[in-house]
């Protein structure tokens, strides 16, 4: 029996070729992580492959496998530190000991007064948003409580200044958003 | 010297007027502008747009001014753009998976379609979603991430229609922020609605798509309010968005979802629908065909269906399945517009399927023995229970294993589904404009297919999502149908490749 198109000519699936593309540099990073893995084995300490494996899980997580639920710009910076910072104790566990516990406490501090800004020119915007911040903040000022008492020299000030940067812009968080601030934490944290 | 500001067509329209109707216009948009008061200034623009668009095509079909502002007042907005989007909606249990099991390529999406008499006018579509959403504040929301499991956001924004552009029940786009969970397109005299299945099932889902179907049709045919019928007329209730699953658990055994592996169609698969074709059947028909055979409308296309999936395998032996849904507001009284269904599974050898007597008494006794409340009570538990066993473990964990699970399991319990909608009913003063409806699943993984029926006064739309190149299943389903003497006309899509 004969059909009647019903639907539009030439309708198309879009983000299928993207879809194709994202897929084959998956397979080829992820074999270049192998190769890396087999090289070292076989050369033998330092294991340097260790970092070229992190960092292949950070382009698959940040660029490769974008964030299909809520994809905002606070979103984006926190996931940028998370995945710097993974690199960075990566680099400090195999490569080069002692210098992370100094660097770390800056990318965050610098993610943290990134996120704040944005909120206060958008606070309307980004009130819904801004809680992956206030839990990047609160873990840094927790950190910072431990780090303080154990940390000497200069790593003791960085962490020092993480943690004011992190505790002001909770103190902002909460004194800007007032009560929506624990409303959205209720959302987040539910269980029902 | 400065240059001058183009005129839009609606500031010439404003100048052909005179002194009162010029009034009666800023009385109008002043009103908008009270009742959209909580939204981005864009929006608002966007807002006001839609209200002069359908002021214009009025003019140019010849209705007065005075009626025309009948028709579009603001007051159809109620306060619902005034208050700020303070709500926020759990997933029900069923929900619950969908954007855990999310991937870039995969989306449990359905789609709902109504068919009209005459073809759409875009401008009344926009502005009757803009008096639509309102009434359904559980679908005006934005899908978030929580800690333990996701929820529903409200957002009160400009929610667009738009001409159809993409392949049907392809994932609709809710990363951004603020995005909607579900899409309204246009084509030719057809409105559809495609949901994320995280919104609603397919009951909850047409209360919508009726909505906005007469809430347009109101405006395009000039018709007075039907309030005893009319959802939007309503004020939302409470119940509506409740997790029935919660409410209505009993304490009862559970029943697993684990279940054999079904044989599946051959043919090479393919992660989008590749054709969707609907048999549009007179509904009388339909049901003399069912009635020769003594059975009901749902146990005769299942019989159709498996002998049809018989001539599209080469497998010889082993089980095929179709997933049946079933309402649970059928045994409860529920008033949501979530997710509220459960399903069976019919089963049947390879080597039964032959004779469709057999075949039919034997799917009828299935239908009877798993579809009573008793066994739809205890997947009701198992799936709480699941729910609640995962409740304290981290998003991120659960995303991480339900995925593998999902995509290893996902739909190979079962060869195929049958979702029937049954008889969708409106007042005689909007249905006349309406030809038909149809209604597209598109949560095929594993399967070849899925299909779906909705009525509609005399009209059985009969749909087939195809998942596969090959064509062997829908053009077994034709012959079948035209075997049987079910009077049909065939609709539908071209290949998507």
């Amino acid at each position: 029996m004969e059909m009647k198109n019903v639907y539009p000519d030439n309708l198309k699936n879009k983000g299928r070729g993207l879809n194709i593309t994202r897929k084959v540099f998956m397979l080829i990073l992820w074999l270049g992580a192998l190769a890396s893995v087999i090289v070292n084995i076989s050369t033998g300490k330092p294991w340097w492959s260790a970092v070229a494996v992190v960092s292949v899980f950070v382009i698959h997580r940040l660029l490769l496998s974008p964030q299909l639920v809520e994809r905002n710009l606070i979103g984006l910076f926190i996931n940028l530190a998370s995945s710097a910072s993974l690199v960075l104790i990566t680099i400090g566990l195999t490569l080069s000991e002692g210098w992370d516990l100094f660097v770390i406490p800056i990318v965050c501090s610098g993610t943290i007064l990134v996120c704040t800004v944005l909120f206060l020119f958008d606070t309307e915007g980004q009130k819904n948003s801004v809680h992956a911040s206030a839990v990047l903040s609160f873990i840094c000022t927790v950190a910072f409580l431990v780090g303080f008492l154990k940390l000497e020299g200069r790593e003791k000030l960085v962490m020092g200044i993480c943690g004011l940067v992190a505790a002001a812009s909770l103190v902002v968080y909460c004194s800007v958003l007032r009560t929506d601030f624990f409303r959205e934490l209720r959302r987040r944290f539910h269980v029902e | 010297m400065s240059k001058k500001k183009k005129q839009t067509s609606f500031e010439q329209y404003i100048e052909t007027l005179n002194e009162e109707q010029r009034r009666e216009i800023e009385n109008l948009f002043s009103d908008l502008e009270q009742s959209c008061c909580h939204l981005p200034k864009k929006d608002r623009l966007l807002l006001r747009r839609d209200f002069e668009n359908v002021l214009l095509w009025y003019r140019d079909n010849n209705l007065s001014l005075d009626q025309a502002i009948h028709y579009v007042s603001a007051n159809n907005l109620g306060g619902f753009f005034a208050r700020p989007s303070l709500l926020w909606f759990p997933l029900d249990d069923a929900a619950k998976i969908y954007p855990i099991a999310l991937k870039s390529s995969f989306m449990a999406t359905f789609r709902l379609s109504a068919y009209l008499k005459d073809s759409v006018e875009p401008g009344l579509l926009q502005l009757a979603l803009n008096f639509t959403v309102k009434r359904f504040p559980h679908f005006a929301t934005t899908l978030k991430k929580g800690f333990f499991w996701h929820y529903l956001n409200a957002r009160k924004r400009h929610y667009s229609v738009s001409k159809e552009d993409r392949i049907p029940c392809t994932p609709i786009r809710i990363a951004s922020s603020g995005a909607p969970a579900f899409r309204v397109v246009y084509f030719n005299n057809r409105i559809s609605v495609e949901f994320f299945h995280v919104l609603c099932d397919g009951y909850g889902g047409m209360q919508f798509l009726k909505s906005l179907v007469v809430n347009y049709l109101r405006l395009r045919y000039q018709l007075a309010d039907d309030e005893a019928w009319d959802y939007t007329l309503q004020t939302p209730v409470a119940g509506e968005s409740e997790n029935a699953f919660e409410k209505y658990r009993k304490r009862v055994s559970a029943a697993g979802f684990m279940d054999k592996l079904a044989v599946q169609m051959n043919g090479k698969p393919v992660n989008h629908p590749y054709r969707l074709i609907h048999f549009k059947m007179n509904t009388n028909s339909l049901k003399e065909a069912a009635h020769r055979h003594n059975a009901t409308v749902t146990a005769y296309l299942l019989a159709l269906m498996f002998i049809a999936q018989k001539g599209a395998t080469d497998v010889q032996s082993g089980e095929m399945a179709i997933q049946v849904p079933l309402n649970m507001r059928k045994f409860y009284p529920s008033p949501t517009l979530n997710n509220f269904s459960m399903y069976m599974i019919i089963r049947e050898n390879i080597d039964n399927i032959g004779d469709i007597s057999d075949l039919i008494e034997n799917i009828t006794s299935q239908m009877k023995e798993k579809g009573t409340e008793k066994n739809m009570d205890r997947m009701v538990a198992s799936a709480s229970r699941f729910v609640h066993m995962l409740r304290y473990i981290p998003l991120s964990m659960k995303t991480a294993v339900a995925r593998q699970v999902y995509g290893f399991l996902g739909d190979k319990v079962f060869s195929n589904t049958l979702s029937n909608l049954g008889p969708v009913n409106l007042p005689d003063q909007y249905a006349k404009y309406i030809e038909s409806m149809d209604f597209v699943l598109g949560t095929g993984i594993t399967n070849r297919a899925c299909c779906s029926l909705v009525s509609f006064g005399n009209s059985s739309t009969f749909s087939i999502t195809q998942y596969t190149t090959d064509p062997s299943f829908a053009t077994a389903m034709e012959s079948l149908l035209s075997k049987e003497n079910v009077e049909f006309v065939k609709e539908g899509s071209p290949l998507w490749k």
